[in-house]
């Protein structure tokens, strides 16, 4: 999977590269100074680095925890959120990433205990007051913990910090960290889901629906909260047969009562990484779509996005009764 | 097209004779060779004329975006055995400390490894991986106008600590080309699938041509007429050739709103 591990020479010794390059036998390793050699380079195509990316091992030197976006997180909160990661084993089409970036080769910071530094920080300056964290807006939070270890690391982290809220975000079926571990009431495990047509042509590599939702059982067998992302929510002129039958699916299996959370939100993404997006994918049917410029995002029509969103409300509303429900626009 | 850029003459002769490469004539500069899909430029020795043997191929090209390049030559090498192959990982052009990496985007045939590109050949091996004289110059030049996931330089070994450079036989260095040529083919075969992926074209120009020059548009419009007429292709291909009459609203603005609502009518399944 992964053929090329580029290292930054500063973190060569450091236990968690060690770690990683414990896991990779017959892979290239290639020194550099700094990642951004590499991964912020002009001349690089996002599209063709996606078939075969590779893995840079690296030190972050500032940033370790940012605000969230007002339309990412739970409503009234304080929301931030950080990345051991950029970018993400899976290929998703609508992912913003792809126009973010100008590499898809995975960086992993691996000086974890950084960021914990930084998160007690962030925390100093809320009092008690509950702060969210996510830790799954620049790559999926688990896709590759078998190889990174980090929910393993900062878990018991978070264990001690009663007033801190941690989401991991992913589409993932990697969950045995999770479950060798106690629950904790702080974290929650958050999937995003989509129909399975939309699962098969626009989240490649990724697990399929059914995978997905066996995770989460497992997951909330084992007492883990475990939240739900309809997001992004895509459209398409049987929309709302596909979704009715997500909807189905995932309620006939997951117990509503004891979900965390769950949002909807439309598929939506600032002007500019479009842009890039359709200049690697020009063919897509996706970005061809009745797609809108709305204060500097393409997002739907407003009628369309509207007319969706109200429509998903409903038939969640009456799946669930005492989780939290929140839209993302 | 995929471009080789070598240096030398008994470089290229291998490659010239199993690919089939026609001489062009009436390139004055570098001497040129190419068939259907490959074309072959000799440059001469050096990072400067490796650079401006790219340079002068991209310029005669018409200057596509997006196209594969080859440098293909012999070095030095601190450690492997002549004869041996190996693909650059990363280009270290040694007066300026400037650094390249190439995007390895498939498992390549042979190994790889760092390469030191030197003003000056060089009889003593103190880099670790291989020295050559034109790797720093054809890259740096050729990612201004290509991806880097694209560009790529082939070496194999022609001198070692052990077989230290005295005088090139130009017999010799065309047999240690030769010899490598299955791994070459299979990098010029990768090269040329990957530059496939990025060659979709939407074939709306002569409508959009038709138009530009039936409706009085502005630069704005213009850019607005194609991506409408993109997007409806990309919808519903059968709708640019079917009974819609683009040349019968009054105004361009018109025709812009109307393919607008036309593309919003249009179905959108995805079926797996």
């Amino acid at each position: 999977m992964i053929s090329t591990i580029y290292i930054e020479n500063e973190v060569r010794e450091h236990p968690v590269t060690q770690a990683v390059l414990s896991r990779f036998q017959n892979t290239q390793l290639i020194a550099c100074d700094r990642y951004t050699e590499i991964f912020n380079r002009k001349s690089q195509n996002f599209r063709l680095q996606k078939i075969q990316p590779s893995l840079i091992l690296a030190k972050k030197h500032k940033g370790f925890v940012l605000q969230a976006p007002d339309t990412y997180g739970i409503e009234g909160s304080n929301n931030y959120y950080f990345s051991h990661m950029l970018n993400c084993l899976y290929d998703c089409r609508y992912c913003f990433l792809q126009g973010m970036y100008r590499s898809a080769h995975y960086v992993l910071f691996v000086n974890y205990n950084d960021f914990c530094r930084e998160i007690d920080n962030t925390l100093s300056g809320h009092n008690n007051e509950t702060v969210w964290f996510y830790s799954g807006y620049d790559c999926d939070s688990l896709a590759l913990e078998p190889v990174t270890g980090f929910a393993d690391f900062i878990l018991p982290f978070f264990e001690s910090r009663k007033n801190a809220q941690l989401e991991f975000r992913t589409k993932s079926t990697q969950i045995r960290t999770l479950l060798k571990k106690h629950p904790l009431d702080n974290v929650v495990v958050a999937f995003s889901l989509s129909p399975q047509n939309i699962t098969e042509t626009l989240e490649d590599k990724t697990p399929t629906l059914q995978n997905r939702l066996d995770a989460m059982c497992k997951l909330q067998q084992a007492g883990w909260n475990v939240g739900i992302r309809f997001e992004p929510l895509i459209y398409m002129s049987d929309y709302q047969e596909r979704y009715n039958k997500l909807f189905n699916d995932v309620f006939r299996q997951i117990n509503p009562d004891q979900l965390h959370s769950i949002s909807v939100g439309a598929f939506r993404v600032p002007k500019r990484y479009f842009k890039t997006m359709t200049k690697l994918y020009p063919e897509e049917k996706l970005f061809a779509g009745p797609l809108v410029e709305n204060n500097g995002m393409i997002t739907y029509q407003n009628e369309l996005q509207e007319e969706m969103l109200a429509w998903c409300t409903n038939i969640i509303a009456d799946q669930i009764s005492g989780c939290r429900f929140y839209q993302c626009t | 097209m995929l471009t080789i850029v070598t240096a030398l003459m008994c470089e290229a002769a291998p490659l010239i004779s199993y690919y089939q490469l026609r001489h062009q004539t009436e390139n004055r500069y570098f001497q040129t060779y190419q068939n259907e899909s490959i074309k072959l430029i000799i440059s001469g020795v050096g990072k400067v004329s490796a650079a401006a043997a790219a340079a002068y191929g991209h310029a005669q090209d018409g200057s596509p975006a997006n196209t594969a390049w080859l440098n293909i030559g012999i070095a030095g090498h601190s450690g492997l055995q002549t004869g041996h192959g190996f693909l650059a990982h990363k280009i270290i052009d040694s007066s300026t400390n400037k650094n390249w990496y190439p995007s390895l985007v498939f498992d390549p045939e042979c190994m790889t490894d760092d390469l030191y590109t030197h003003d000056r050949a060089q009889t003593g091996y103190d880099n670790i991986g291989g020295v050559d004289m034109e790797a720093a110059g054809f890259y740096e030049i050729c990612s201004k106008f290509s991806t880097s996931e694209l560009i790529h330089c082939y070496k194999v070994v022609s001198d070692n600590p052990d077989s230290p450079v005295t005088r090139f036989s130009t017999h010799e260095v065309s047999k240690l080309i030769k010899n490598r040529l299955a791994s070459i083919e299979f990098l010029v075969n990768q090269l040329i699938s990957l530059q496939e992926n990025l060659s979709w074209q939407l074939n709306i120009t002569p409508l959009y041509d038709e138009l530009i020059g039936h409706y009085h548009l502005s630069q704005t419009e213009k850019l607005q007429l194609a991506d409408r007429l993109k997007r409806l292709f990309i919808l519903n291909p059968a709708s640019m050739t079917s009974e819609i009459q683009f040349t019968n609203f009054a105004t361009g603005e018109q025709l812009i709103s109307n393919l607008t609502a036309l593309i919003n009518q249009q179905p959108i399944f995805y079926n797996s």
